[in-house]
């Protein structure tokens, strides 16, 4: 092995520690499977996983200090291993070895999102990530919902792989570099053209997809809901925390300067139609997941309109994303989480009205739900709110103060305040099925262990998150 | 010549790719994408890469393309049923199909919309393949040395994609035993 | 002094203890709860003590917590006063939900969290610090609403906290772009920044975050959810949310919208003046023809919030005092109120329709009830003794000192206000007390007022008799607090 490739193996440590327990993984399945139970084999499966994230997160923590990413990876590879205990304690489907090996798979893929440092590495890891969630999304095999999430996340998925590739092919036309840097440097010096606008549009078209921000949210219903809880959780929150940190980083290194008003219009336009449509069509929903997914829309507004002070400051846009989708995906997990320890004891769970008299069922998940939905809706002391908050405060910040109400960004930061408002009212209503309603079903839930530390660890973060931001926040700076 | 001859593949391209979408026989939607697939490796030879237009009618023309013949005739598919399309559909699609035409003709339009070498003039280096080592064009050795110096990571990466891609073929369609 | 913050601590730390005790029993909740509102009132007794008025506020914790805010809690006069009354609320509503057997546990944690943002808001001195405790205290409202309520509760309980987060919206933008226009949210810094603004940024900040705060404050014409709320409510969260909560909403336009734009309340003092005048007038005349007892009290929570109002629009030292000390007194006599007409007379007649009960021979049936009614109807019309009267006149006398017109269209709101408690009085209570024919047997005994019920009366009375006869007890806390440099402003801006 010459210098190169021990240069690049310990770079990628935490990838390839995560490939390695992935085959592990497999290999242990198939050489003990045959002689264990289902439960057994999902067990082993899982803790080789769990070991494999923690070796990786172990490989990971001498760059903690000063290297943002390395905090990004952290998070994702927190956020996988939580869906990863969801799978032990929850999941009841076929094929555990390969359910953990495929999530494992899918974290590397997070993962080089967030360290790749050219235009091949960033498309390969976002098909890395994408396929393996589509295999996911499909993972239930006797739903034909799960299939219909899957194809649908899948056709929506290669289109919008397409498009980034083209916008890609574009970028790399016009300068011949695909190293990030070397392509901001030499695109810094090119006229505004054309050309280059419609490369961005294709990219954000790419990344709007994978951050259901409207129009590119049609997927985002149908897989959240048909997909196995687990896979949704891992769609909704790590899926979308690395693909916006890459979209950051990719306009922190690139910079779309020269063409700054036909973009930010775009962008703001992205931005609005989210915002709008999410929380509006989230207030008629009477499906939990549809509900969560038409709230992930109105979310992702928020988090494009973070983006859009990339250009202008991207270490504090890096933060503010990476701790809004940090908080977001633990009460998306979460969430996901009881619906799914739900699932897993009556065979429903979807419906807002299957979470009827939780609270006679299990104090405990109702307290998690309160945590998670609470946060969601951006309500202190909990993290959403003050990732909500931080996110007004920075991207007014940004903006000239003596020309605020020019800004578009200042009408849509009013808009977002303004849907925050009306989306209490859909949130609540989860909460009134499980803090109010009379239960129809009073049998007491049996929550596995695996699923308790899960649902456990988010709450408690959040909580933690929000009360002390400040100490995660200065990690990063 | 070369720019004529580029037009040519080009629309062949175009038309097969669209005959593969439009087709309702899979037979014949394959063999539109062998059609399309050749018409990209002959553009490779117009850009000087003759080693990879080989590689591309060779592996993906050739070898996948026909994996894909093999499995339609194996399987047997039918044509495919007439699904009557909602009117709101295909308006969606003109729609779309409108605004994207629009975008790309003031794409070719626009003053100085495509790179020439004067308005590029500020890095003369910057223009596709100037500072091409000829890693693609000057056959096998040198194609596979940047391979795996330079892209390793890269390949490493589409390999594991492959093999994940695998993985989720063998879970996703094994037939469930009946418990 | 410095053992205030712990009122907040105590209340979230009760909160938990009684929910993981009500898990399987209920009196330990509820003892519980109660031995935290009395552990609390022990604090701010102490800290009362200890307490020398003076014009500064006292800090008691500073300590650096996010990038744009810091953990900062300070007390004056103005926070004791309304401190002082969250205890008393406090302790008088967990008494008159005794008899919660209905999830005890949760209800408690509930009662004691909502308690522990409001005092958290009254003690804050960082805009963003009041206003994140603000946001706490609105969710528990919609259970407590929603589970325990009466007459169309979840509705009630929806539409309460969707006024309460829209009216926060509008205060989060305020915040947020006073925050981009480079104000920091430490309070005690207003005072020098203002400057750095302009005529409209004042104006716009004003108008958002003031209005924000009055829709809790149940300003005409947002006011709408307080009476469906109040009557949705069960008895010990309406005590909360007439007695407390809607004092959150005048506090956080007193300490926040007034000081740090006062361009903007010269801009907008003849609109918020017309606000709160109609406020009194038009609330007071609802309340004269309801016929369910508990909107009667419903409305005239809004119509003497109206006279907070004036007081604040008005904001000479005179009329803002006059407002604090009707903050307290209002927060004591509309608990006491809504304690009898929800816990005394409702949970046992089963009915607040006047005319029905008119049919009732109530006087003789709970005359303890009855009698604890009229004393605070009597203190609720300002009559002198109690402590409504010190309170609006002088609210009066300030907005006279201004205005003279003003002071008179709200003062009709005074013999108003006497018209419908009378009436509402009469009604409910001597109703056929004159009429010897009705047999006992007609009317079985309804069961007698139970411990908790007078303790809590009496608590509640005493403090409106004490402050009513020595407003100068609560005023020696207060007006010094209006001398220090930020309220200044206020009143130097406005009397300008």
């Amino acid at each position: 092995m010459n210098a190169y490739y021990s240069e690049l193996f310990s770079f990628h440590l935490p990838e390839v520690i995560l490939t390695g327990g992935a085959l592990l993984v497999l290999a242990a399945d198939l050489l003990l499977g045959k002689f264990s139970s289902e439960p057994v084999r999902r067990a082993l499966a899982a803790l080789l996983g769990m070991l494999a994230m923690g070796f990786a997160a172990e490989a990971l923590s001498p760059y903690l200090r000063g290297d943002t990413s390395a905090l990004g990876q952290l998070c994702l590879l927190g956020l996988s291993g939580l869906t990863l205990l969801l799978i032990a304690g929850t999941s009841r489907l076929r094929h555990p070895a390969e359910h953990v090996a495929l999530t494992l798979f899918a974290t590397v893929g997070f993962s080089l999102m967030v360290t790749a440092n050219n235009l091949l590495l960033v498309f390969l890891a976002f098909e890395l990530s994408s396929i393996t969630l589509y295999i996911l999304a499909g993972f239930d095999k006797s739903s034909p919902a799960s299939a219909e999430a899957a194809l649908k996340y899948f056709l929506y998925g290669s289109v919008a792989a397409a498009f980034l590739l083209f916008g890609f092919s574009l970028l790399y036309g016009l300068t011949g570099e695909i190293e990030l840097a070397e392509l901001g440097a030499k695109l810094s010096v090119l006229p505004a053209s054309p050309l280059l606008v419609i490369a961005w549009i294709m990219i954000l078209a790419g990344f709007g997809y994978k951050a259901a921000a409207a129009p590119f949210h049609l997927w985002a219903p149908d897989a959240y809901q048909g997909a196995p809880a687990p896979s949704a959780a891992l769609i909704a929150a790590g899926s979308k925390l690395a693909g916006m940190l890459l979209l950051v980083r990719l306009f922190a290194e690139i910079g779309f300067s020269p063409l700054g008003p036909a973009l930010q219009t775009a962008l703001a336009l992205l931005i609005a139609a989210s915002l709008l449509l999410g929380n509006v069509a989230a207030l008629v929903q009477s499906n939990f997941r549809r509900l969560l997914a038409y709230s992930a829309i109105g979310h992702a507004g928020i988090v494009l309109l973070m983006i859009g002070i990339a250009p202008a400051d991207p270490q504090m846009a890096f933060g503010d994303v990476l701790y809004y989708l940090l908080t977001y995906g633990l009460a998306s997990v979460g969430a996901f989480g009881v619906a799914a320890v739900l699932e897993a004891n009556d065979a429903r769970g979807q419906k807002l009205s299957d979470f009827a008299g939780l609270w006679q069922r299990s104090p405990f998940l109702t307290i998690c739900l309160l945590v998670f939905i609470l946060s969601l809706a951006g309500v202190p002391p909990l993290a959403g709110f003050f990732a909500k908050f931080n996110a007004f405060y920075d991207v007014l910040g940004s903006l000239d103060s003596a020309a605020l109400t020019s800004s578009p960004f200042f009408w849509l930061v009013l808009l977002a305040i303004a849907m925050s408002a009306v989306a209490l009212y859909y949130y609540l209503q989860v909460l009134k099925q499980a803090f109010i309603a009379p239960a129809e079903e009073t049998r007491p839930l049996r929550i596995a262990l695996p699923a308790t530390t899960a649902l456990l660890f988010a709450a408690a973060g959040i909580v933690l998150l929000g009360i002390f931001p400040e100490h995660f926040l200065r990690l990063l700076f | 010549m070369v720019d004529s001859l580029f037009y040519f593949f080009a629309a062949m391209m175009l038309a097969a790719a669209l005959f593969v979408v439009v087709s309702r026989n899979p037979v014949n939607s394959a063999m539109g994408m062998i059609l399309a697939l050749v018409g990209v490796g002959a553009n490779f030879f117009l850009l000087d890469a003759p080693f990879l237009g080989v590689l591309q009618i060779l592996v993906y023309a050739g070898a996948v393309m026909v994996l894909f013949l093999f499995i339609i005739m194996l399987l047997d598919v039918d044509q495919a049923a007439k699904i009557p399309v909602p009117w709101t559909t295909v308006l969606f699609g003109l729609v779309l199909l409108a605004v994207f035409s629009g975008a790309v003709w003031w794409l070719v339009n626009g003053a100085d919309a495509l790179p020439t070498p004067e308005n590029v003039s500020a890095t003369p280096a910057a223009l596709p393949g100037a500072e091409n080592p000829g890693a693609f064009t000057s056959g096998a050795k040198s194609f596979g040395y940047s391979l795996f110096t330079k892209y390793m990571l890269p390949v490493q990466i589409a390999g594991f994609l492959l093999l994940i891609a695998m993985i989720g073929v063998v879970t996703l369609s094994k037939k469930q035993k009946q418990a | 002094m410095n053992l205030l913050p712990w009122t907040i601590y105590l209340s979230f730390i009760g909160a938990s203890l009684a929910w993981l005790a009500g898990r399987r029993w209920s009196a330990p909740a509820r003892w519980l709860a109660l031995l935290t509102a009395l552990g609390n009132l022990g604090i701010i007794g102490w800290a009362a003590l200890d307490f020398s008025p003076a014009a500064e506020t006292q800090t008691l914790v500073d300590l650096p917590w996010v990038s744009f805010a810091s953990y900062h809690l300070a007390a004056d006069g103005i926070s004791m006063t309304l401190v002082l009354l969250t205890g008393i609320a406090a302790l008088a509503g967990i008494l008159f939900s005794w008899n919660i057997t209905h999830r005890t546990g949760d209800f408690f944690a509930l009662f004691l969290a909502l308690i522990g943002g409001v005092y958290g808001v009254f003690l804050s001195a960082d805009a963003f610090l009041l206003f994140v405790f603000y946001e706490i205290a609105i969710v528990p409202k919609y259970f407590l609403v929603a589970v325990w309520g009466s007459t169309n509760r979840e509705y009630g309980a929806m539409k309460l906290v969707l006024y309460s987060f829209a009216g926060s919206a509008l205060v989060m933008a305020g915040l947020l772009w006073a925050g981009a226009a480079g104000i920091s949210f430490d309070m005690n810094f207003f005072a020098a920044q203002t400057r750095i603004l302009s005529q409209v940024q004042q104006t716009g900040m004003f108008a958002l975050i003031f209005t924000g705060f009055a829709v809790l404050a149940g300003m005409v014409p947002f006011h709408t959810w307080a009476p469906t709320g109040h009557v949705a409510a069960p008895t010990g969260a309406s005590m909360l949310l007439a007695g407390v909560v809607m004092k959150l909403g005048a506090y956080g336009c007193l300490r926040l919208a007034l000081p740090a734009f006062p361009l903007g309340l010269d801009f907008f003092q003849p609109l918020i003046a017309a606000l709160g005048i109609a406020g009194i007038l038009y609330a007071g005349l609802v309340a004269l023809v309801q016929t369910d007892f508990k909107f009667v009290i419903g409305y005239s929570s809004v119509s003497h919030m109206g006279f907070v109002l004036l007081g604040l629009a008005v904001a000479t030292p005179r009329a803002l005092a006059g407002a604090v000390l009707q903050m307290f007194s209002h927060g004591i006599v509309a608990g006491l109120l809504f304690a009898v007409v929800g816990r005394m007379v409702y949970e046992r007649t089963h009915t607040r329709d006047l005319h029905q009960l008119h049919r009732l021979p109530l006087f003789r049936m709970l005359p303890f009830a009855a009698v604890v009614f009229s004393l605070a109807g009597i203190a609720s019309m300002g009559m002198p003794g109690f402590s409504g009267f010190p309170a609006e006149f002088s609210i009066l006398i300030g907005t006279w000192q201004h205005n003279a017109l003003w002071a008179v269209l709200a003062a009709i709101g005074i013999p108003v206000a006497a018209a419908y408690t009378l009436r509402v009085v009469h009604l409910a209570f001597f109703g056929k007390i004159a009429a010897e024919e009705i047999s006992s047997a007609d009317h079985p005994p309804l069961p007698p007022t139970t411990w908790p019920e007078r303790l809590g009366a009496v608590l509640l009375l005493a403090v409106s008799i004490t402050v009513g006869i020595h407003p100068g007890l609560l005023l020696d806390w207060i007006v010094p607090a209006l001398q220090s440099p930020l309220m200044q402003i206020v009143s130097n801006g406005a009397a300008q």
